[in-house]
């Protein structure tokens, strides 16, 4: 990998966390009958890796997700970020979704900003960091613009910003730029794995239902199934890193691919 | 590959950032274009009502001419009881349009932040909703007397439940991933109202506010019609044991005139705070 530029790199200033799921269960109560998003999950996710879960609607991969942001309850089970508990509102872990979730009356910085503002955390360094965070995803010159002036792609950039400004150890993404058309997706999958790639320690989670992102950006693919939600199994790229849109066409990319595909295909569904 | 090389802005996505201010001369030429229609159509009715009643096809002491309400209309602007009469209106009217949507708003407020509350509280909203508020007036005039408490009590009562509704239902509108990333932030339940909840509702309260404000003046009128020593209201009835129809109507165009203004203000508050509105 090329040396990055003295001002887009991230330091981060705590060791990395892993993440130990061990008998994940939940099920909803749905009009009479009942729905197994989890079963019995276990995953062992070490610090530093880059995971991503991918599997059909309703595996309950997202909820896993949740689950390891605190946002959601699990019946069953334990899931351990670092130390402690999975919950919400730790400033070492951060999470992305689908939508941006940005706030039209508050400018792009201070969007960037609100994860300080909400965790009270040092305003000086809190704008010195969104400075970085949103030179990093190149939007510096629209510091000072609302999200209805950009366009989707930049709104989402706007939301990875908010996301690294506090510099979370374990970033959570949610389908992040699932939304997307396929070009500006593509180019921020290189971008934000790049960006993972220099803040040396973070331990990612990627949702996603595209394998080809999945492989594109992750160490291990997790395969989930869903009727119960359960792991299917998972496949290792061992891909270099930087990569590029090229790797795409190399043997390994469409043999972690297939057997991606082969595993969600053996377990059927809709 | 350098930060700000990875971070270029593709330049299909350029922003597309507010129109540089367009020149006065354009702004006032659409400006024209809007208020031109409305102006030919008002001379046009006026006209014709004119005619017809200089004609005598209509009776001018009850259709009168638009000149004699004009007249009139001018005759009342000199009157200083006729702005002592506006004074008190207006007062009951903003007296009653604060306390009602402020009453409004928190009890609103109220039912979107508890759900217990709201399922308490709500379906009475909409019962109270859907009476006939102003039938209330003979029994406020009993309770609060002659004086401003029983109209100001009378426009409270008719702002209050739009102000109710609209909170709730502007509340509701809140962005459910913004609430995720608020609850992954760890957001506090006061942090989450004001920094999330409330600004999320606010363009809906504030069309509710707008309503309010002309909800409340006729609440005013209603409740000096039932029962007042001054207002307009008075002022209106007196007219008409007189007969006086044209001075009746002036009433009415200079009450219509105080109702814009008083909405104006509001639309003015609203522009200004809810900014973002229709981006």
């Amino acid at each position: 990998m090329k040396p990055r530029s003295q001002s887009g790199a991230i330091t981060l200033d705590h060791r990395g966390m892993d993440i130990r799921i061990s008998g994940a269960s939940k099920q909803y109560e749905n009009s009479g009958r009942t729905l197994q998003v989890l079963s019995g999950v276990d995953l062992h996710i070490q610090a530093g890796e880059f995971v991503s879960i991918v599997g059909r609607s309703g595996c309950g991969k997202s909820t896993l997700l949740k689950a390891i942001a605190g946002l959601e309850s699990i019946d069953d089970g334990s899931i351990l970020v670092g130390e402690t508990p999975a919950t919400a509102g730790r400033e070492d872990v951060g999470i992305m979704l689908q939508m941006p979730a940005l706030m039209p009356w508050r400018t792009v910085l201070a969007n960037v900003l609100l994860p300080y503002v909400i965790q009270r955390g040092n305003k000086s360094e809190g704008l010195a960091r969104a400075d970085e965070a949103l030179e990093l995803v190149g939007l510096s010159a629209f510091r000072d613009a609302y999200p209805w002036q950009l366009s989707g792609g930049m709104q989402q950039r706007v939301s990875l910003a908010r996301l690294l400004v506090r510099r979370p150890t374990v970033q959570l993404m949610d389908e992040p730029f699932g939304a997307l058309d396929e070009f500006t997706r593509e180019r921020l999958n290189l971008e934000y794995s790049n960006v993972v790639q220099d803040q040396e320690g973070t331990t990612v989670v990627f949702v996603t239902h595209s394998i080809a992102e999945a492989v594109l950006m992750s160490d291990r693919v997790v395969v989930m199934g869903a009727k119960p939600g359960r792991i299917l199994g998972e496949v290792l790229v061992e891909i270099p890193r930087p990569r590029s849109p090229k790797i795409i066409n190399t043997p390994e990319f469409i043999a972690a691919s297939a057997s991606i595909r082969g595993m969600l295909d053996s377990a059927g569904g809709e | 590959m350098s930060a700000t090389e990875l971070g270029r802005v593709p330049a299909g996505l350029a922003t597309t950032e507010p129109n540089p201010a367009k020149s006065r001369k354009a702004r006032t030429r659409i400006s024209l274009r809007l208020a031109l229609p409305p102006v030919i159509l008002l001379v046009a009715v006026c006209t014709v009502l004119e005619i017809l009643s200089a004609t005598k096809v209509l009776n001018p002491m009850a259709f009168p001419a638009p000149s004699s309400i004009a007249q009139s209309s001018w005759t009342l602007l000199a009157d200083a009881f006729f702005w002592e009469s506006m004074k008190i209106t207006t007062w009951e009217t903003v007296a009653g349009f604060l306390i009602g949507s402020a009453g409004g708003f928190a009890i609103g407020a109220l039912c979107g932040t508890s759900s217990a509350f709201n399922r308490a509280v709500y379906p009475w909203v909409v019962v109270l909703q859907n009476t006939p508020r102003v039938a209330l007036a003979p029994i406020f005039l009993t309770w609060f007397g002659f004086g401003l408490s029983s109209k100001i009590a009378m426009a409270v009562t008719i702002c209050f439940f739009p102000l109710v509704i609209n909170t709730i239902v502007g509340m509701a509108s809140t962005d459910p991933s913004a609430k995720l990333m608020m609850r992954s932030l760890g957001a506090t339940r006061s942090q989450m109202f004001f920094r999330l909840t409330l600004p999320s509702a606010a363009p809906v309260i504030f069309a509710g506010l707008k309503n309010a404000m002309t909800l409340a003046l006729i609440g005013a009128i209603v409740g000096e019609f039932v029962g007042a020593d001054i207002g307009i209201g008075v002022l209106i009835q007196q007219y008409q044991f007189k007969l006086d129809v044209a001075g009746g109507f002036a009433l009415v165009l200079l009450l219509a005139i105080a109702g814009l203004i008083l909405y104006g203000v509001v639309a003015w508050f609203d522009r200004r705070f809810i900014f973002w509105q229709g981006k």
